[in-house]
């Protein structure tokens, strides 16, 4: 057996890559310090713009929103087109009232009661993103805790425990321990002896036994050791209420089998690591509030059809986003585009070779939110849950509890799916009703009570978004390595910027804030600087 | 090939029609007329450019722009069996057959 400090650091990465992929690889590299945690450096305040000089900048979400603010800060003239009818992009809420009608011509009016309401997009705000947080405070947003990992959420297979969902802490508690008495074993039969000196080793059984609530014995099992972990069969009590009495472990066997123990691993992902925010009212709050002082430069409702740029600027021609019609044309000396290449990758644009051939390389994700109001917070009521996760193998993945108004009386919504990749792809070829449906569905195998409780619902599919055409940019390394500094260099009089080009941000607000923040500033660099 | 995780793959359907309705209409639409938004999602029906079929084979391997690929999530046989779907339907009416081979030949 190879111990880690004699392990060449290039091998652990290697191994680590070989079992996980690039993900894994970055959150490694994280842990040991090699990639850093945030790149935001603080307010980047320009100034001494050249005087008339005029930048149009395509897209009105967060590296728009960014771009646009702090080139007019420095006394740049600014327009700012998009193709919504409302500020943020994918940074985005859909509450009661709200019509959306999707790629296909389906419209949803959502019915939610007042104050209730979904993030079809980003909805998470880790604390190690300080671009986002430092526009958020320089606009009084109000943010509260985004509840990532909850021991009373479920955990669920929809194939083994005949299909009943296991709560968090159990499974937690249990492939701890289970690991523990296994490597405490191994210890013992002193198969351990090459990687530790045996001092070393009564060290380890220490901590095992303090980490997996081992017994005396260095066994897990159902005792009061472990109920501390995954909870009590009869919980404490007081008077003559019964003695507490412990639970029963699920096997190991079981617990890998099911791939329960997969779910146990997000909370502890660099980007989902507590403390994690939302925005008090929406995930649209923070852009909103951003794009109040900016509000004047925005023309919604814009097709961008061509991007064309010469020797002295750049011409952007546009349409009536709903019409087609009614062309119209902004001239600027520089672009600032945070168009998603979805969408850019069809349109008329002169950038050099190395741009276009990364315009054109880049796939999108696919993902799917769907909202569902139900008459009360049976999920707090019933199940002890109060905001968080509930994993599932099923198609819709997740089942998300609102992170606010806890232990309130009256209606909740539920995020009753938040898929990804086939599954997501799947679900968004079905009408928006049948999405609804389904995760009505699939939800009632976790929790019963949506046959009584289910009022209404609402769907986003993120490559019917007709604003969007997917939900973010799927980078691989390979693809990274080809076209990524391409992508990012400013070309001619045009520059790019948006969660599509930022380093392991993709789909990210953060990323989308970092990417235009050193996009403006080295174009102003070059402005100034000629 | 595709892996085979713990739920099974990534695309259980086998026939054309059900392939069709997992992993394509969710862009080109179930009646295979695309969509236009910011940027268009192109129609299947009635389209030339099914005649040859290693264009949609290849399509359907490789991506294409925002399309991404579906090599690594469906078979040889499965891409034979949504191509050979698309153009015998929707107002395409090319009746040569689509084999797993012709797909094999052009999987890189």
């Amino acid at each position: 057996m190879t111990t880690p400090d004699v392990m060449k650091r290039r091998d652990l990465f290697r191994m680590i890559g070989l079992f996980a992929g690039s993900a894994a690889m970055y959150n490694a590299m994280s842990t040991l310090g090699f990639a850093a945690d945030s790149q935001y450096t603080g307010p980047i305040r320009l100034s001494g713009a050249p005087a008339g000089t005029k930048v149009v900048v395509l897209g009105a979400g967060w590296a728009g929103l960014v771009a646009a603010l702090e080139l007019r800060d420095a006394g740049y003239q600014v327009q700012v087109l998009d193709y919504n009818d409302r500020i943020g992009g994918r940074a985005w809420t859909l509450r009661g009232g709200d019509v959306y009608t999707e790629l296909g011509g389906e419209t949803q009016r959502c019915e939610f009661d007042p104050g209730l309401y979904i993030n079809p997009g980003p909805w998470r705000i880790p604390y190690h993103h300080r671009g986002y947080l430092a526009y958020a405070k320089r606009f009084n947003v109000t943010l509260e805790p985004f509840i990532m990992v909850n021991y009373n959420a479920y955990v669920h297979s929809n194939q083994y425990f005949d299909g009943k969902p296991r709560r968090f802490r159990e499974v937690q508690a249990d492939f701890h321990g289970h690991v523990a008495e296994l490597l405490a074993k191994a210890a013992h039969k002193e198969r351990l002896d090459d990687a530790l000196t045996r001092e070393d080793q009564e060290m380890l059984l220490e901590a095992l036994r303090s980490w997996g609530a081992l017994d005396e014995n260095f066994a897990y099992g159902a005792n009061m050791s472990s109920a501390e972990r995954r909870g009590y069969e009869i919980n404490k009590g007081g008077g003559l209420m019964p003695p507490p009495m412990p639970s029963t472990p699920i096997s190991l066997q079981d617990l890998l089998r099911s791939g329960l123990w997969s779910s146990l691993n997000p909370g502890q992902i660099h980007q989902w690591q507590s403390t994690i925010f939302q925005p008090v009212g929406g995930m649209d709050s923070t852009p909103k509030a951003v794009g109040k002082s900016i509000a004047e430069l925005i023309t919604f409702n814009a097709k961008v059809k061509a991007i064309r740029q010469d020797e002295r600027g750049v011409t952007v021609s546009y349409v009536d986003a709903h019409s087609g019609q009614d062309p119209r044309q902004v001239r600027a000396d520089w672009c600032v585009c945070t168009i998603p290449l979805s969408i850019l990758s069809q349109i008329d644009l002169n950038v050099g070779a190395p741009m276009q051939a990364g315009i054109n390389s880049i796939s999108y994700e696919s993902a799917v939110k769907t909202g569902l109001q139900m008459k009360r917070r049976f999920w707090e009521e019933d199940d002890a849950i109060y905001g968080g996760i509930t994993f599932t193998d099923l198609p819709i993945s997740h089942i998300a509890y609102p992170n606010t108004a806890y232990n309130k009386p009256g209606k909740g919504v539920l995020l009753g799916t938040f898929a990804f990749g086939e599954k997501a792809l799947t679900l968004t070829g079905m009408s928006p009703a049948m999405r609804v449906k389904k995760a009505v569905e699939y939800g009632a195998q976790i929790h019963p009570q949506y046959a009584t409780e289910y009022e209404n619902g609402i769907s986003v599919a993120w490559h019917r978004v007709p604003g969007a055409l997917g939900c973010a940019a799927a980078w691989n390394s390979a693809l990274m390595a080809q076209h990524y500094r391409n992508l990012a260099e400013i070309d001619g009089r045009i520059i790019l910027a948006g969660d599509h080009v930022s380093r392991g941000l993709s789909g990210w607000q953060e990323g989308a804030i970092l990417s235009s923040l050193d996009a403006v500033t080295r174009l102003h660099k070059r402005i100034i600087n000629g | 090939m595709p892996s085979v995780g713990r739920n099974g793959p990534p695309f259980p359907q086998t026939e054309g029609a059900d392939l069709y309705a997992s992993s394509c209409q969710a862009c080109h639409m179930p009646d295979g007329a695309g969509a236009t938004g910011a940027a268009t999602y192109p129609a299947l029906a009635k389209d030339p450019r099914l005649k040859a079929k290693a264009l949609p084979i290849t399509r359907v391997l490789n991506g294409s722009k925002a399309m991404p690929a579906f090599k690594g999530v469906l078979t040889d046989a499965q891409i034979a069996a949504v191509v050979g779907y698309v153009r015998t339907h929707f107002d395409n009416h090319y009746s040569d057959k689509v084999s797993g081979d012709d797909v094999k030949v052009l999987r890189q």
